[in-house]
């Protein structure tokens, strides 16, 4: 079950990514439509939070290509917003709240000029949309982790993108912060974003997103929710490793076999 | 007069070196910095080889060199000889030191660029100077007109590189994602210690100037909880050490810059038992 | 002749002087290796770095407290500062927000600075009895004698003991921690033991290589010796050979010019066997990973070629027929260069012949290039079932995968899919013979 789109906001075509010759995603294809909430849903080690960062260009591919907005990622990255992970970044930092929501209004203005009052507005509006006016001037290193993770989405806000790229932004938060992280979300998709989230949790998945991914190693399906969610393709995508396949990925790393033929 | 240029060397060495510092140790590059502060010794030999003087401009350039050379073969190791950071630093610095060394007994036993000095420096020598006048009306010894400089390099480049610094030191995936490159902010940065390294050498030694890199940064680290002030508190701590440290030296006839490290640790230890915020004294009182 | 003559006179050993450096390099060389696996593989290689900087304040207020030089009295100060030192970095790291790193740079800078203090403090007071106490700092290997290398002995003798004695608790507490604790091991115990005797390493060695090098003394012979052998008794063995031999080259370059400091030659020789073996190591080492490349690329560039030719085969239904290059490069663009280099590959393997200057396949090329070809299209058809790719986007995929696939691994394959006769694209699945699908 892989739903193609005409006139997709995402394509990834042949994806292939490998940590030391290992694949890790294993020719990876979809197409994302624009203005959708859309969950990426697997195990752990499926290799969720490597697929976006190859979106970003974080990690380099083995194979394949990635388009956005029928564009590459440089040409169109004022318009995609990545929200990493909570753990990739220490708390102990001696910053505020404010901040680093500005960090968001970095690629707006590039890093010489200086901060400029519509950027102050900017990511005060932000942290409103959020919740966190409050918190403007508070250390980080005193935020909860919800008000970190809001911290983070009021930091994509202010970059003013229109496709977000989120590494579960529901990890390690209470009820009521994803409840009001959903509504937001929601929000934004009504104002015509499109929002992808790499997502832990199957029960919750499908009340939140229009359109999932269902990934292990490789695509199990892709597609509106309802289509995708059957006890089949989640047996398949929870169902454990693929053997053989694991096997001929252990052997090209012992071999340092190449993804492809040059 | 004396005692005021070597305070005030002191003093423009912890400005330095205490603000670099403080992007050092959020990066948890500490001991890179380390690294960097002894293997530039072999780029300093060939410098001197090469220029037959110890003239400031060769010995920079050579420094900076092999900051970015150490830098280099650090990651080399790490990401593609599979060898773990930790043992990367460790055989890095130790090999290139060595060869410093071996350099400097091979071709240049009779300069005084020799272990003591590269060492712990003396920093009173810098009294003993002759005074230069760059600019009419003011005189100085030579050494304290290149540590003015780098001074004012350094404090340049963290004011008009404040965004970049913050944002690829914080969130470098971020940083990624928004398209700046984090290697040219790496490099940038430590060719700057490079640089601050090599300029402070003669007058406060290799072992001071780790000092300086790291503790006044880690003191101010516990202090505050705002960059900017971690910055000037930083630097601040380094002056207070300078001061301090001179006249304890005075008083126990030892190295001025042994000192000063003395009382850098004696500041670092204050506000780690007394820091309103992180003291560990204070937060058991408030129990 | 005369760095001949230098050779056969130190390796002679019949100067009492050289048997003694040597002996002593190559016993400093050799147990400063074995502790220092273990602070490596806990990946602590800077503790070394950091004690040999804090054992200079100990070793002076010894002297000054004591006001001796007597070497047990100072390698008590050294020891209880270097001990110290272990113990700040990491109470520093544990109760504060500073990062271990951190703690570490900030320690053995500051230890070091009070050491400097201290020492040059006693240089200054003029007081006659303090003269080479800085041997300390920078090591001075070329003139050991006899009492020395005897403490050496002594010294390597208990940490090798120790070592041998733990050597089980130390694996374990070197490697997994948390099991450690859960079958009950003293973690603290032993921990406090590989410190101790890792401080008494640093504080003998510091006399022959000096405080910035003693860290090499540790790290390099282990990291060298780690990409040689997996195993734990192995690599400890490497390393203790590497840093002996290591001990006894510094101290011959240093004899063969006395000016040198034997020091940094011993590094010089450490780091040399280090990055060598990073690139020559077989399994791990770079070099082996480009012949690793370098074997593939040459299989595949067969693997194609022997494909070619089935396939060309296949189409015409004639396998045994005469090709000329210009028939193989319009049925498949490919330089000529390399088409030529993977046919004589093939030739040595019997699977074409030469005929003519045209090109022939043989009964065994057939069988090869039939697998190769199986191989593909069975990839395919389990690309397509158990990956739900879809069917035109398997070719490139299996292009690559068809030259990895192991006998065994095709096996399982065809028995997964259950001996299927066509693949995603409808076509043939050639088997060897009518016996195999019926296995």
């Amino acid at each position: 079950m892989n739903i193609q789109v005409d006139n997709p906001v995402l394509e990834v075509h042949d994806l292939t990514v490998s940590y030391d010759k290992k694949p890790v995603l294993w020719d990876v294809d979809f197409t994302i439509p624009y203005g959708n909430l859309v969950g990426i849903i697997g195990p752990n080690g499926a290799g969720k939070s490597t697929l976006i960062k190859a979106i970003m260009g974080l990690v380099p591919k083995g194979s394949g290509y990635i388009k956005l907005y029928d564009d590459t990622l440089d040409s169109v990255r004022h318009k995609v917003s990545y929200v990493p992970q909570r753990e990739s970044v220490d708390w102990d930092f001696p910053a505020s709240v404010l901040d680093v929501v500005l960090m968001g209004r970095y690629g707006k203005n590039g890093l010489l000029k200086r901060i400029s009052k519509k950027d102050k507005e900017i990511a005060y509006e932000s942290l409103k949309r959020v919740n966190m006016l409050d918190f403007a001037s508070r250390q980080i290193s005193q935020l909860s982790g919800g008000q970190q993770q809001r911290t983070f989405l009021a930091r994509a806000l202010a970059q003013e993108a229109d496709l977000y790229l989120m590494d579960e932004p529901f990890a390690g938060v209470d009820a009521a912060t994803e409840r009001s992280i959903v509504d937001l979300l929601l929000e934004m998709r009504k104002e015509g974003k499109t929002i992808i989230v790499v997502h832990h949790d199957l029960q919750s998945a499908i009340d939140y997103f229009d359109w999932t991914l269902l990934l292990n190693t490789r695509l199990v399906a892709s597609g509106p929710t309802e289509k995708v969610f059957t006890t089949e393709l989640l047996q398949e995508t929870y169902g454990g490793k693929l053997t053989l396949l694991s096997k001929i990925g252990d052997l090209m790393k012992e071999k340092q076999f190449p993804a492809r033929e040059k | 007069m004396s005692d005021f240029w070597i305070i005030l060397t002191g003093c423009l060495a912890s400005v330095s070196c205490g603000l670099l510092g403080c992007f050092l140790i959020l990066r948890q590059m500490a001991m890179v910095g380390d690294a960097i502060s002894h293997a530039v010794l072999p780029g300093i030999v060939i410098a001197f080889l090469f220029s037959g003087s110890l003239d400031s401009v060769p010995m920079l350039i050579g420094a900076a060199t092999f900051g970015v050379i150490t830098t280099y073969l650090i990651e080399l190791f790490n990401k593609k000889g599979g060898l773990q950071k930790d043992a990367s630093i460790g055989i890095t610095f130790t090999w290139l030191f060595a060869i410093g060394v071996i350099l400097i007994s091979l071709y240049a036993d009779d300069v005084h660029i020799d272990q003591d000095c590269v060492l712990f420096g003396e920093i009173a020598y810098v009294a003993l100077e002759p005074l230069i006048s760059y600019i009419p009306g003011l005189s100085a010894p030579s050494t304290v007109w290149v540590l003015f400089i780098v001074m004012l390099l350094i404090i340049a480049m963290i004011i008009f590189g404040y965004k970049g610094l913050f944002l690829t030191t914080f969130d470098p995936s971020f940083a990624a994602a928004i398209g700046v490159s984090t290697v040219v902010w790496h490099y940038l940065l430590m060719s700057a210690v490079s640089v601050t390294t090599v300029v402070s050498f003669e007058s406060v030694g290799a072992i001071l100037v780790v000092a300086l890199l790291i503790a006044p940064a880690a003191t101010a680290y516990l202090i505050t909880d705002k960059l900017p002030k971690m910055l000037v508190i930083s630097a601040l701590v380094g002056i207070i050490a300078s001061f301090g440290g001179y006249y304890l030296a005075v008083w126990l006839d030892a190295s001025v810059a042994a000192a000063i490290a003395t009382v850098l640790g004696i500041e670092f230890t204050l506000a780690f038992l007394f820091s309103p915020q992180n003291g560990i004294i204070i937060k058991r009182l408030r129990r | 002749m005369w760095l001949f003559e230098q050779i056969v006179e130190f390796f002679s050993f019949q100067d009492v002087n050289i048997r003694y450096v040597a002996l002593g390099t190559l016993l400093l060389g050799a147990s400063s290796a074995i502790v220092g696996c273990f602070t490596f593989l806990r990946k602590k290689a800077l503790v070394g770095d950091t004690i040999a900087h804090s054992i200079l304040p100990g070793i002076c207020l010894s002297f000054i407290v004591f006001k001796t030089k007597d070497p047990l009295m100072l390698l008590l100060g050294a020891m209880l500062s270097g001990w110290l030192s272990v113990y700040v970095v990491d109470y520093i790291s544990a109760n504060s927000k500073i990062k271990p790193d951190t703690a570490i740079g900030l320690t053995l800078s500051v230890f070091f600075g009070i050491g400097i203090l201290l020492l040059t403090h006693i240089q200054h007071s003029g007081n006659s009895a303090q003269a080479g106490l800085d041997k300390f700092l920078f090591g001075k290997a070329a003139s050991l004698v006899q009492n020395d290398v005897i403490t050496f002995g002594i010294v390597s003798v208990i940490l090798i003991g120790t070592i041998i004695l733990f050597f089980k608790q130390f694996s374990l507490i070197s490697f997994d921690v948390h099991f450690a604790k859960t079958i009950g091991l003293s973690v603290r115990t032993f921990e406090v033991i590989l410190s101790t005797i890792t401080v008494l390493a640093v504080a003998i060695g510091i006399q022959t290589v000096g405080v910035v090098l003693m860290a090499a003394m540790l790290i390099t012979p282990a990291a060298a010796a780690r990409f040689w052998t997996d195993k734990l008794k192995v690599m400890v063995i490497i390393a203790a050979i590497i840093g002996g031999i290591s001990g006894i080259f510094g101290a011959f370059i240093s004899y063969t010019a006395p000016s040198m400091p034997t020091g940094p030659w011993i590094v010089a020789v450490l780091s040399f066997i280090a990055i060598g073996s990073m690139l020559v190591a077989p399994k791990n080492g770079a070099i082996s990973k480009i012949r690793k490349q370098n074997k593939n690329q040459r299989k595949i560039l067969e693997d194609n070629i022997i494909k070619l030719l089935y396939k060309l085969g296949e189409k015409e239904n004639e396998f045994f027929k005469n090709r000329s290059i210009r028939t193989l490069k319009n049925y498949r663009e490919y330089p000529e260069k390399k088409l030529l280099k993977g046919l004589n590959i093939l030739k040595k393997k019997n699977q074409v012949v030469l005929v003519n200057d045209l090109w022939v396949l043989t009964e065994e090329g057939k069988k090869a290039g039939m697998r190769i070809v199986r191989i593909h299209r069975l990839w395919e058809l389990y690309l397509t079932t158990y990956l739900r790719i879809a069917p035109d986007h398997v070719h490139e995929d299996a292009e690559t995968i068809e030259h990895i696939i192991t006998p065994e691994m095709e096996s399982k394959l065809e028995h997964l899919l259950d001996y299927p006769e066509k693949d995603p694209h409808s076509a043939n699945i050639p088997y060897k013979n009518e016996k195999d699908i019926n296995e």
